[in-house]
């Protein structure tokens, strides 16, 4: 059980701070930032 | 319900679901031709390669990674066994049989492989630890399936593939069509089943299902993030890998979508925008290896990795 709600707490923290960081990066890629991959050469 | 259920003998019943069940049958049938002699296969790869020869980094990645799969497998099995007891239809059940037959390989040749490679095999981190006992402990037909089927299945599919890409070490990336072979037909017992099993969930118990998902997914998600430095000794490209398990999650779905009832609203689809959001996600946390990446995608990758260090800290002092 105790492991069921750490792992619920946990999941759902993690998961916020990646939803944040992923925000954060489409915000910085606008402001002019560099595109987070590079095309490949053609 | 009462024992027996006579209604598997009655020629009426077998009529009306043969045709539905065919195809989860055949997965049985299909297991039993295509079961391989792990002992024999494992000795005829050690000898043909003149045993296990790699530096020690690779010793320690290769130990990482796959203690993941030797106790993945151990759980796999297990939860094969629970299917198996908990399927009713006689194609599913059969399926699920055959299942835990395979699973009971994988463990054992990963077992004696993982002896032979010698080193420390280190403890089973907390993501895992937290996705396996999660599947192992909850009773629910629904649960399992999805999560084992179609989310642990894939997960360990797009590994093994790797794997063997890369050519990590020539005994283990050999070993891995074979596991491959055996998985892919695990994931179609979900595909087949999973219709059938979803059928009547309401919005409470989708919704449910939802969240259920989306945490493996994460605790998956983060795992690979505590993994990060080993896959990059081992040579493993995570954008390419994550590409391709992304491609055979959407195949399960259009598997899904094909058979009787249609995909299943309690599974996490994808629609435009989630997968939008997914890729970008791929993009941003697990960018190619062989590209440069601008120093703010490095930060953020690097924080990912301490992240997912003390997230494993503090599921583990929950267990
Ligand atoms: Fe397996
Ligand atoms: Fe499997």
């Amino acid at each position: 059980m105790r492991r069921q709600i750490v792992g619920s707490v946990v999941a759902a923290s993690l998961f916020s701070v990646r939803m944040m960081l992923l925000a954060a990066a489409v915000v910085i890629e606008r402001l002019g930032g560099q595109p987070a991959q590079k095309e490949r050469a053609k | 319900m009462s024992f027996p259920p006579y209604r598997l003998l009655d020629r009426d019943h077998i009529a009306k679901t043969q045709a539905k069940f065919e195809r989860l049958e055949r997965l049985y049938h299909v297991g039993q031709q295509k079961a391989w002699d792990g002992k024999q296969v494992l000795a005829d790869l050690l000898k043909k390669h003149g045993g296990i020869r790699i530096p020690d980094a690779k010793r320690i990645a290769i130990g990482e990674v796959f203690s993941v799969i030797l106790w993945g497998e151990l759980a796999a099995w297990s939860i094969a066994c629970d299917l198996a007891l908990m399927l009713e239809e006689p194609g599913a059940k059969m399926a699920a049989t055959s299942q835990a037959h395979d699973e009971a390989r994988h463990f054992y040749v990963m077992r004696d492989y993982l002896l032979e490679l010698g080193g420390k095999i280190p403890p089973l981190d907390g993501y895992t630890a937290t996705v396996l006992n999660d599947l192992l402990d909850t009773r629910r037909l629904s649960d399992k399936l999805l999560g084992m089927q179609l989310i642990v299945e894939t997960t360990a599919l797009t590994l093994f593939r790797a794997v063997a890409q890369a050519r990590v070490e020539p005994v283990l990336s050999d070993l891995m069509p074979y596991y491959e072979r055996d998985e892919a037909r695990h994931v179609g017992l979900g595909v087949l089943y999973l219709p059938t099993v979803l059928k009547g969930a309401d919005r409470l118990e989708t919704a449910r299902l939802r969240l259920f998902q989306l945490k493996l997914i994460t605790m998956i998600g983060w795992g690979t993030h505590l993994k990060q430095r080993y896959f990059k000794d081992l040579g493993i490209d995570h954008a390419e890998a994550m590409r391709y398990g992304n491609r055979m999650v959407q195949e399960a779905f259009e598997g899904m979508r094909s058979s009787e009832g249609g995909q299943p609203r309690a599974v996490l689809a994808s629609s435009a925008m989630m997968q939008r959001i997914n890729e970008k996600a791929m993009e941003v946390f697990f960018p190619s290896q062989e590209a440069p990446q601008p120093a703010w995608q490095r930060a953020v990758v690097g924080f990912c990795g301490q992240l997912a260090r003390v997230g494993d800290v503090a599921l583990r002092m929950a267990a």
